[in-house]
């Protein structure tokens, strides 16, 4: 049926919608654009300065310092909280009774204000906080931890062994021989440790200043490792949820017929795993990547605790050159970064689109 | 065949048969059962663990204590008990005590002394001024202090002696603090209290116990840094501005409902239900929107705003929208990433239906108000409400950018200024810092336990805006 009033109305139920595309959205981008070539400041006249902007934001070292945070930022983070959620969603697959109340807990991080989970954050990560006494606690015992992972490894190898002799299909990691596994290493150390043949390792307190440092770790900045750390904390779980999700729509059969034809775990993983749930786990890259390059708020919050170089991304430099620096707004070169920034972004956006996802496959 | 066994299971492993046990292998899945399980419950504790943490921790004296602990007084019930009679003696009010005319407060402190033959002395008794930050007027000069021994109880290596501290009222005023310290002689050791000291610190000068506020009654203990957050910061006119920015939240959440209710299932409506020039193009172009970061438009939309939106706001007789809510609306009149949940669902809504009332000669804004609308009720209560409760209760960076006048600051902005404003990392200001952060996530926590299912489908659609 052909409706030729259509249009008339539906440009009337767009109009609201229509009027902040064309204001929020193109007129301002246009705008970024124009500023971008400009030396703006709010309030003197302006004047057309060509490309000078985006020469002197190679030249300043903070913008190439945002950059670079950035680019490792998203990197880092995406990879870590990938690999991690896909661990758990492969261990974890099988059928999960009240998966309502575990999916609950894993996303109430993510329900939470980025500003309460940051401020907690920074509690935490306090040169007296917890997390140190936990690194402290952690230093003291190590003698401890190591004398029993060693035992759960020595046991579950003979129990593995003798499995085998027998004619068992023992799998290394086979869960019942681990269960006894662990127990044994749990109990045999915490008695060595009780009747002192094994001492804590006498540490001093650690005293890391995870926020209020510019000292570097792995040529990251340990504030950024923190918020790269409360990052990952937070989306994981979430990003496991969906990876799960996909997991067991994969057909239990694909796996039985890799056992018949003798595939190992590693590449029962590779080979059937993977493949199939490969257009998920290339949106959870994807959507990790878009996401975390335009990390802001937890950046904006640590500046109010630790130095602006070792947490500066690109998304704060932006604000920082329009509000953050203390002298009149840097418009033309806060415009210039945020277009690079829109840039990256629209990089990935390409290859997500190139690499052939249909816009059904993306939301699913 | 082996199978018909009764016991005997074949299993393939790289590509070989092997006959198994069946209790092997169920001991095998039980097993894998609960190391999943054990996982899965271990995963709670590392996400819920942190916020549970602070939440104990608000309650806490002192929560960067070295090591951390989980212990506070404040939730021990017998403190209760002691913290309700201290209001009653005090104030005459046994929930928010206080220090009024007339009040006469016993305080029983206990001491440990080494054994010797001289008899020591008398502890001290300060009357300190009420925090600076709290505003309180100093109840000293009312004050009367007497400190009379009570019994001593020897123990194994010394003895206890319990002193009782009389403080009495002399004066007209009611003050709503009255703090003090009690400084025990060198060498004692501090045994307990009717009401906990909040700090206990040995020096070569004595042994010194000090209390915030000796008569705080049960709301005032058990509450105190939640009552500190709540009242520590005042804006003009000794007005408490953290009950303000709460309202503010909400005023602001509660208009984001709305708009977005209205205008977001209209371009949704349409998008869905009708047929026009550029129809996916728009969508698509709606989809790129939603990727783009805020920091590239954020600068015209904040000019925009700065000037009244092309000069709307002197119909309003303001110069600028800057500093208020209407600036937090306008650059997000319909929210895109709302559009596009709201057409997923109408597109699942039956054709005929509407093909039904246009027979009957309905017209599209009567298809929209009563037959559109009725049906997406479910969609609006997801999409409309409670994501978009999330979305503004939570929202940071454009509040953070129009509003900078402390009175018409939202939650999240009040929170991350108390950090800049304490700007410190001494321990009693994080009692506030987390009570605050604790009072910010509980509206959303208990909508989030309600409505879950809500969260999770959108999660999941809109799953680029992390």
């Amino acid at each position: 049926m052909k409706r030729r009033g259509d249009w008339v109305s539906a440009f009337i139920f767009l109009l609201p919608l229509l009027f902040t595309l064309a204001v929020a959205f193109i007129y301002a981008f246009v705008r970024t654009v124009y500023f971008s070539f400009t030396d703006y400041n709010l309030f003197h006249i302006t004047k057309f300065v060509g490309l000078d902007n985006y020469t002197q934001l190679f030249a300043d070292y903070r913008f190439v310092l945002a950059l670079t945070h950035s680019l490792v930022y998203a990197v880092v983070v995406t990879a870590s909280q990938t690999f991690l959620a896909l661990l758990l969603a492969i261990v974890l697959n099988q059928k999960i009774r009240g998966l309502t109340f575990f999916r609950a807990a894993y996303y109430v991080p993510s329900v939470a204000s980025s500003v309460a989970i940051t401020l907690i954050f920074i509690w935490l990560m306090n040169r007296r906080g917890t997390v140190n006494w936990l690194l402290t606690a952690l230093g003291r015992y190590w003698p401890l931890i190591v004398i029993g992972l060693a035992l759960v490894i020595l046991v579950q190898w003979l129990q593995v062994f003798s499995e085998r002799r027998h004619g068992l299909p023992a799998r290394a990691f086979d869960p019942a021989l681990l269960g006894i596994s662990l127990l044994t290493g749990v109990v045999v150390t915490t008695i060595l440790g009780q009747l002192g043949v094994v001492h804590p390792y006498p540490m001093a307190d650690a005293v890391i200043p995870w926020l209020t440092t510019r000292k570097m770790f792995l040529g990251i900045p340990l504030p950024l490792l923190s918020v790269m750390m409360l990052n990952i904390w937070t989306t994981t779980p979430t990003m496991m949820l969906l990876l799960l999700a996909g997991l067991q729509d994969v057909p239990q059969e694909l796996y039985e017929a890799a056992d018949m034809d003798g595939a190992t775990p590693g590449q029962k993983l590779l080979h059937v795993t993977v493949p199939a749930i490969r257009p998920l786990l290339f949106m959870v890259i994807t959507m990790g990547l878009i996401g975390t390059l335009q990390v802001f708020d937890q950046i904006a919050i640590m500046a109010g605790v630790a130095p602006l170089e070792s947490t500066i991304t690109l998304a704060y430099y932006v604000y920082w050159n329009m509000f953050g620096s203390g002298g009149l707004p840097k418009v033309g070169m806060a415009s210039a970064a945020a277009l690079v920034l829109a840039a990256l972004t629209l990089v990935i956006v390409f290859i997500q689109r190139r690499v052939g996802f249909s816009e059904k496959g993306w939301y699913s | 065949m082996r199978d018909r066994e009764m016991k005997s299971v074949t299993v393939y492993r790289r590509g070989q048969a092997y006959q198994v046990d069946a209790h092997w292998l169920a001991r095998r899945h039980i097993t894998r059962k609960i190391i999943v399980y054990s996982l899965l419950i271990l995963l709670v504790v590392f996400m819920i663990g942190p916020l549970v943490y602070s939440l104990i921790s608000s309650f806490s004296d002192n929560p960067l204590s070295w090591p951390p602990s989980i212990a506070s007084p404040r939730l021990w019930p017998p403190n209760w008990a002691a913290a309700w009679n201290l209001g009653v003696q005090g104030g005459r009010s046994a929930w928010t005590g206080g220090w009024a005319p007339g009040g006469k407060v016993q305080l029983t402190v206990t001491f440990r002394y080494p054994r010797s033959n001289t008899r020591p002395a008398l502890p001290r008794v300060q009357l300190l001024a009420p925090p600076y930050e709290s505003g309180a007027a100093n109840p000293a000069p009312d004050t009367q202090v007497e400190v009379i021994q009570g019994q001593i109880e020897p123990v194994d290596d010394g003895d206890e002696i319990s002193y009782n501290v009389i403080l009495t009222h002399k004066g007209t005023e009611t003050y709503p603090l009255l703090p003090m310290a009690v400084i025990g002689p060198a060498g004692s050791e501090f045994v307990r209290a009717t009401l906990p000291p909040v700090s206990v610190s040995s020096r070569s000068s004595g042994t010194y116990l000090t209390w915030k506020n000796v008569t705080p009654g049960v709301i005032g203990y058990v509450f105190s840094s939640f009552i500190g957050a709540w009242t520590t910061y005042k804006g003009k006119g000794g007005v408490n501005l953290f009950p303000r920015w709460i309202v503010n939240s909400f005023v602001i959440a509660g208009i984001r409902i709305l708009i977005t209710t209205l205008f977001a299932t209209m371009a949704a409506f349409a998008l869905a239900r009708l047929r026009f020039p550029g129809r996916n193009a728009l969508f698509f172009f709606i989809i790129f929107t939603m990727m783009v970061p805020g920091q590239v438009t954020f600068i015209s939309n904040y000019l925009v705003v700065r000037d009244g939106v092309f000069g709307l706001s002197h119909l309003l007789g303001m110069k600028t929208f800057l500093n208020t809510f209407w600036a937090l609306f306008l650059p997000s009149l319909v929210s895109t990433s709302a559009v596009f949940m709201m057409k997923q669902f109408m597109e699942s809504i039956p054709k005929e239906i509407e093909e039904a009332a246009r027979i009957d000669g309905a017209s599209t804004f009567r298809i929209y108000t009563q037959i559109i609308l009725p049906l997406c009720k479910p969609a609006i209560a997801a999409v409309g409400v409670i994501l978009t409760f999330q979305g503004s209760w939570n929202e940071f960076f454009w509040p953070m950018v129009v509003l900078t006048q402390d009175s018409k600051f939202t939650l999240p902005i009040g929170l991350n200024f108390f950090l800049h404003y304490y700007n410190s990392v001494t321990g009693s200001v994080w009692g506030m810092i987390l009570a605050g952060t604790v009072i910010s996530v509980l509206p959303i926590l208990i909508i989030f336990i309600l409505f879950q299912r809500y969260f999770v489908e959108g999660f999941h659609m809109s799953g680029i805006k992390q």
